[in-house]
């Protein structure tokens, strides 16, 4: 405290002395009173150092020199009393509070002491008071001692003071050692305080570009170019002639160039390029690169014409991609495109899943329904629906039932169009194919079919018969089978074109499209018999489906043109496609219908109240539209009480929807949980993965977590899927139908097909009305048996019918031939035509 | 020459002795011109198996006339040394016989493929066709063909009693010195005792083997075991005591169970009632061995009648328990249920296999030599339509009739579907009792009062519940009396009586009253104590 005290007294003392050893006639303090307190403070001060000043003191120096400060710590500056130090011109520093005006303060007195002498003109002897007064106040800076706790407030001449270092110049100090030493995080926390205690503080800007740029070297030098270039962006900004910033930008891009390009990932390189160039324009590294790119365009380019030459023109026009990848801004490549894409037409597809990705779902899916439709044509296939479905075949000109429904005589076409992509099909194969079909222990034996079929025999290369055991149904729907042969055909003909080429693949009579390659989230398909090779235009030669984690990348994808075609597209999605001139949205023949079932071995899910339960607690016309629909289309989905299209003949109107109803599901819980004896055990449920099933899966997950019974969704892993014996209680499944009366039983067999021995799950009453509806032999009994089986299963809940969905697909315009209403996806992939989409240069961005 | 005329005087012979000794014995089948003997009036136990055995020599086996004398003879020798008395294989009489009658071994020149393939082609018809005047009581039919380096020795046994013709047996040698050896190996497997039924007392019968009073030298032959299993047929008389007829009885065996040198007693075992019992004229009850030939059976159902019900997709269960134990079963596990009241037993703990039939209406049993003779339970849903027992590996095929349950199994499944409403209404039911005890108890009576009123002014769901089942049961038993389908009718009403009765106690009007008695108490008790907390 002495020392404290006895500090001030020698402060203001040396202030004494300083005033009067500078010169100075007088020291005024702020107010009117001080004048006269001052003098005596200053006479005090006088009388009293020789008494309190001992000669040791005297020779102590009275204030710092200027060279002698140190700058405050950090903590200093965070911690303690911002103070500003006042050099006077004989480099001696008055520490003191913050004076004001700041920053620059006697820059801004200078300037108004300059601006006093254009006051205007005073009128009165008073006014020219005034102006004398207040324009010496100008020569004047206000200033408060720190730790003088009486009368701490002086003022001071300007003349005599050399310089002002205000608090935030000594941060400003302390920010550039720290720039120096390399700490730019505590350098940035000051930057911080400094711009939070005064905005655009003089130097601010310089330390601030300054850490900008430290920080981007800071981030190369450790390998965070994606943040080093954030870092050189931001800088440019700010500071786009900053020295060296250029060089570093160059540097840290041309690094991140070369990693992209050794990743293959020529939209990131070209996205860093572009973000280069757009800072400088005229930096090497974009030359260079963009040299580069053309160079590999070019070179990629000519392997393309050298394959084209070669009459290679997959091959070709996948190096003509691969160039458009490379370098699109390449002057050549629209031509070359063009030329090569409409001899070998491509068609990339964006999907969430593909059917060759393993998945813990074992069910029917859209990938999978895809799948099938692209690779194989049956012998009928479904052409429309109209409450029932009608039928096609592609491979017979006629067929005709005699014999009372007993044999049913077949004739095949022996000619086929140009754009059809199957081999030609002969006698022969069918009924070898469906005589493996009807022997037992073959791999191909079909129990059902062999209850129908007693022989087949083929008459002619191209005629055949087939008799009857029992008379089916629908003979077109018995045959709606592909043929899993290779074809006889090329072993008779006498085409050389087929014998000289050996097949690259295994091609079998039914193939449409066949798998040329499978890779990582791409799965491409041919046509299995490419078009001739002198047509005027060629229909789309192949499919590549090209998976996306979501489905918001594959939109995000088909906007930025890398995929033309969406198989699938989110109901609430609809109107935006619609409205869009480059897109054209499709909307399948018949809805999804999405069902829960359960696992027949599943021991709690055999008592009917908790399956009752379950049913009960979901609301399903809630989940339907505000979820799925988005309340936006509400007549793009509708509630079903069974597991197929509601327009279809044999779809029972008649059954009335299961509302919610939360207490009933609560007291049906509690009930089943009697029957259980404990607690619920935690069921498991697997779900399709399509997007909307599994939106929904989660809400009916929360709306059974409401009355206590906890459900787990199994993720659709690939680790997953290679678990020994899955165990799950719940498959959520996604199905369409188009002939409930064949399809039913496969369907609540749940993947074991139409066998007996998978019907030993059911009741016998059920079990037997299956065999019987599987063995009706007219229309009536089977919807009007149809139709009571529909009601039975809804009301025993053994399956719950959630809702239908209406199908779309989105086609860019580029794509022609796709059917109006499509029953699947690939109808009429063969003749789809397309023309390329050339890539936006100036839309290059990160994927 | 000489031999040649012998051999006709021997047959002339036979002819006339045959007609003139057993006058009284010779009887037609009925299904067979030929001639059947009715038996001797001497005790079975008493009479030797009269046998023949025709050896037919393929010629791929080259076996020259040396070779198989010698192996005839050989096996004379073993079946003299090991069967003894019982097996005869000549006549002790002074008349001449012919070929086809004679006892003894004998060459096949008949069968037109001397192999395997060629006995299994035979039918029990040609042999009658072939031997209508024989005076053997069994006919081993042998074939030697070659295999391989061996030759492959097969056979079958035809028994004259019963007319019937057992499945092929092969066995294989690679050494011809051994080849006598094998086909005597092959008749004792292929030889199946006979037996007659003295007497029947309820589930057992006394019977007495052939031949019994003779001991074989070699015990494992020809002895009857414990265990052996007997198929029982009748042969039908008519009063000059010829067969008219004979005839297998469906689903029932006999089981060996006690010997002694004359007499045996068995246990029956019959999906038919008291087939056996009762005294018949001119009815001979006989039973011939039966063992396990065929790996499997392949069984199918038909519908019985005019049906054209579809038995495909029937439940099958094998048991080893008859329809009597499984009920004493039951009745015992109910008992213990109730006085203990353990956690229920599993009731099909009998059950040891289970099957569906195919498409076919068929299944596949397999033979188990252990437990040759199983239990065969044919349901239909709630019902038990056949339960027969049967011994998988007998035959290579058998079918059995099953009636029409289809009306019946439709009402089980609507009444399944009403049970699951039924269950919807109880719980919903409990669920606005709870809400209005909830309101009570809050003190909240307006709500309590419109609740109830709720209650009461709806259509009682016991009322909707029985109209729906009375429309089940008047449909369903109108159709099975047009289809004049008693039993059908009987199981619908007891199946309706049943879910009556749950609908009766479920939804019993008087739960209400007893509901609204417990509320208003719960009334006059929160009166009570307001009245209580007024006057503090």
């Amino acid at each position: 405290m002495n020392i404290s005290a006895r500090k001030i007294g020698f402060y203001l003392s040396s202030l004494t002395l300083i005033l009067v050893a500078s010169g100075l006639s007088t020291v005024f303090a702020q107010d009117e009173t001080k004048p006269n307190n001052i003098p005596a403070k200053s006479d005090t001060a006088k009388n009293e150092t020789p008494e309190s000043e001992s000669p040791d003191e005297e020779k102590e120096p009275s204030l710092p020199r200027i060279e002698e400060m140190q700058i405050p710590s950090v903590e200093d500056l965070l911690k303690k009393k911002p103070v500003d130090w006042i050099v006077m011109e004989n480099d001696l520093v008055l520490i003191v509070e913050p004076v004001y005006p700041r920053p620059d303060t006697l820059g801004q007195l200078d300037t108004a002491l300059k601006e006093s002498y254009n006051w205007p003109k005073p009128k009165s002897k008073e006014e020219i008071d005034e102006q004398r007064k207040m324009r010496a106040a100008l020569n004047f800076i206000q200033l408060t001692l720190v730790d003088e706790k009486e009368n701490p407030e002086y003022q001071i001449q300007r003349k005599s003071v050399k310089q002002i270092i205000h608090h935030e110049d000594q941060i400003l100090k302390r920010i550039d050692q720290l720039l120096q030493t390399n700490q730019l995080r505590t350098a940035f926390e000051m930057l911080l305080v400094l711009d939070r205690k005064h905005h655009d503080w003089p130097g601010f800007d310089q330390r601030q570009q300054q850490l900008l740029f430290l920080e981007a070297k800071d981030r190369q030098k450790s390998e965070q170019y994606g943040n080093a270039l954030a870092f050189i962006e931001d800088l440019h900004g700010r500071s786009p002639e900053f020295p060296g910033l250029s060089r570093l930008a160059g540097e840290v891009v041309d690094t991140m160039i070369t990693q992209s390009v050794q990743e293959g990932s020529f939209r990131k390189a070209h996205s860093y390029l572009k973000r280069l160039s757009d800072m400088f324009p005229r930096q090497q590294t974009v030359t260079k690169w963009k040299d580069s790119f053309l160079n590999q365009s070019e070179a990629i380019l000519n392997k393309a014409d050298q394959a084209a030459k070669q009459n290679q023109f997959q091959q070709a026009i996948h190096s003509a991609i691969e160039a458009s990848t490379v370098w699109p801004a390449n002057p050549r490549l629209h031509e070359t495109l063009l030329r090569y894409h409409n001899r070998y037409p491509v068609i990339n597809v964006g999907v969430i899943e593909t059917a060759l990705d393993s998945s813990p779902y074992f069910l029917e899916r859209n990938s999978t329904r895809r799948h099938q439709k692209l690779t194989q044509i049956p012998l009928f296939e479904v052409s429309r629906v109209d409450q029932t479905p009608q039928y096609q075949s592609r491979f017979f000109e006629q067929w005709e039932p005699t014999d009372l429904g007993r044999r049913a005589d077949f004739i095949l076409r022996q000619s086929y169009a140009t754009w059809e992509s199957h081999p030609i099909l002969m006698a022969a194969d069918i009924s070898q194919s469906l005589r493996n079909k009807i022997t037992p222990g073959h791999s191909e034996y079909d129990e059902r079919f062999d209850s129908f079929v007693n022989s087949i025999t083929s008459t002619a290369p191209f005629t055949f018969s087939i008799y009857f055991d029992r008379v089916p149904l629908r003979t077109e729907w018995l045959m709606a089978t592909p043929i899993h042969a290779t074809p006889l055909w090329n072993h008779v003909s006498n085409d050389a074109a087929n014998s000289t080429a050996p097949p690259k693949h295994e091609i079998l009579v039914s193939n449409r499209f066949i798998v040329d390659q499978h890779l990582p989230h791409q799965v491409s398909y041919v046509r299995a018999v490419p078009e001739p090779t002198d047509l005027r235009e060629y229909n789309v030669a192949q499919i590549n489906e090209i998976q996306y984690p979501t489905f918001e990348k594959s939109f995000q994808a088909l906007l930025l043109g890398e995929v033309s075609v969406l198989p699938f597209l989110p109901a609430r999605l609809v109107s935006f496609f619609q409205e869009q001139e480059e897109f054209n949205v499709v909307q399948s023949a018949i809805p999804l219908s999405h069902v829960l079932q359960f696992n027949p071995e599943s021991a709690p899910l055999k008592i009917i109240e908790l399956r009752r339960a379950l049913a009960y607690s979901i609301d399903r016309q809630k989940i339907l539209t505000e979820s799925l629909l988005h309340e936006s289309k509400l007549l793009n989905g509708r509630l079903i009480t069974a597991p197929y299209y509601t327009g279809l003949q044999t779809y029972n109107q008649q059954v009335p929807q299961r509302e919610y109803n939360f207490p009933l599901a609560v007291a049906l819980a509690v009930a089943s949980q009697k029957k259980i004896g404990g607690a619920f055990p935690s069921l498991q449920m697997l779900c399709d993965p399509n997007p909307e099933a599994q939106e929904a899966a989660q809400e009916l997950i929360k709306g059974w977590a409401r009355i206590g019974i906890k459900v787990t969704l199994i993720p659709n892993t690939a680790i997953e899927a290679e678990k020994q014996n899955l165990k799950w209680d719940i498959v959520y499944r996604t199905v369409n139908m188009t002939e409930p009366v064949m399809e039913l039983w496969p369907f609540l067999t749940v993947g074991k097909g139409a066998q007996i021995a998978s019907l030993e799950i059911f009741p016998d009453w059920m079990r037997q009305k299956l065999i019987e509806l599987d063995e009706a032999t007219d229309w009536d009994s089977a919807t009007a048996l149809l139709k009571k089986l529909h009601h039975q299963l809804y009301s025993m809940a053994h399956i719950i019918p959630l809702w239908e969905i209406d199908q779309f697909h989105v086609f860019r315009t580029n794509i022609k031939g796709y059917a109006d209403r499509p029953l699947n996806f690939y109808d009429n992939v063969e003749q789809w035509i397309t023309t390329p989409i050339y890539p936006k240069i100036e839309s290059f961005t990160h994927k | 020459m000489l031999l040649c005329d012998c051999s006709k005087i021997w047959q002339f012979f036979i002819l006339f002795s045959g007609l003139f000794l057993f006058t009284e014995t010779v009887s037609v089948a009925q299904t067979v011109t030929a001639s059947v003997q009715s038996i001797e009036p001497q005790h079975i136990s008493l009479r030797p198996y009269r046998i023949r055995v025709d050896i037919a020599y393929a010629p791929a086996a080259r076996l020259n006339p040396a070779n198989r004398l010698q192996i005839e003879q050989q096996l004379q020798q073993i079946i003299e040394r090991s069967v003894g008395e019982k097996w005869i294989l000549s006549e002790k009489t002074t008349l001449e016989t012919s070929d086809l009658t004679a006892l003894g071994i004998q060459q096949n020149h008949w069968l037109q493929l001397a192999s395997s393939e060629g006995l299994k082609r035979l039918q029990a018809e040609d042999l009658l066709k072939r031997y209508p005047d024989s005076l053997f009581d069994k006919l081993f039919l042998i074939s030697i063909d070659p295999e391989g380096i061996g030759y492959r020795v097969s056979g079958r046994e035809f028994d004259y009693l019963s007319q019937r013709l057992s499945p092929l047996l092969t066995k294989r040698t690679f050494e011809k010195s051994f080849l006598s050896e094998t086909i005597f190996l092959s008749m004792r497997d292929l030889f199946s005792s006979v037996l007659t039924i003295e007497t029947v007392n309820g589930d057992q019968v006394t019977v007495s083997e052939q031949a019994s009073q003779y001991l074989t030298p070699d015990p494992t032959i020809g002895t009857l075991e414990k265990n052996f299993l007997f198929l029982p047929f009748f042969r039908y008389l008519n009063r000059n005591r010829e067969v008219k007829n004979i005839q297998f009885i469906p689903w029932t065996y006999l089981i060996m169970e006690n010997i002694n040198r004359k007499y045996a007693t068995c246990a029956i075992s019959s999906g038919l009632r008291g087939i056996l019992g009762g005294s018949r004229r001119r009815v001979e009850t006989l039973a011939i061995q039966i063992k396990p030939r065929y790996a499997q059976t392949n069984l199918t159902l038909i519908p019985r009648g005019l049906s054209n019900q579809t038995s495909a997709g029937m439940k099958v269960q094998l048991s080893p328990l008859d329809p009597r134990e499984v009920r004493q079963r039951q009745i015992a596990a109910k008992k213990q249920k109730e006085q203990t009241n353990p956690p229920p037993p599993d009731s099909e703990d009998y059950i040891t296999g289970e099957y569906l039939t195919n498409r076919s209406g068929a299944i596949t049993l397999e033979a188990d030599p252990q437990h040759p003779l199983i239990w065969l339970y044919v349901r239909s849903g709630k019902a038990l339509v056949a339960n027969v027992p049967y011994i998988p590996g007998i035959d290579s095929e058998i079918t059995i009739q099953i009636p029409d349950d289809r009306i019946r199994l439709n009402v089980e499944g609507e009444l399944a579907v009403l049970n699951g409403e039924l269950i919807e209404a109880v719980a919903s039911h409990s669920m606005k009792l709870a809400r209005i005890r909830q309101w009570a108890r809050n003190n909240e009576w307006p709500k309590v009062d419109a609740g109830i009123s709720e209650l009461e002014s709806g259509i009682s769901p016991k009322q909707i519940f029985q109209d729906k089942l009375n429309v089940i049961q008047v449909t369903a038993v109108e159709e099975a009396q047009s289809q004049n389908n008693k039993a059908a009718q009987s199981r619908i009403n007891g199946l309706c009586r049943e879910t009556a009765g749950r609908i009766d106690r479920f939804l019993d009007p008087a739960g209400i009253i007893d509901f609204k008695t417990e509320i208003q108490d719960l009334k006059q008790l929160q009166k009570q104590d307001s009245d209580d907390r007024s006057s503090e």
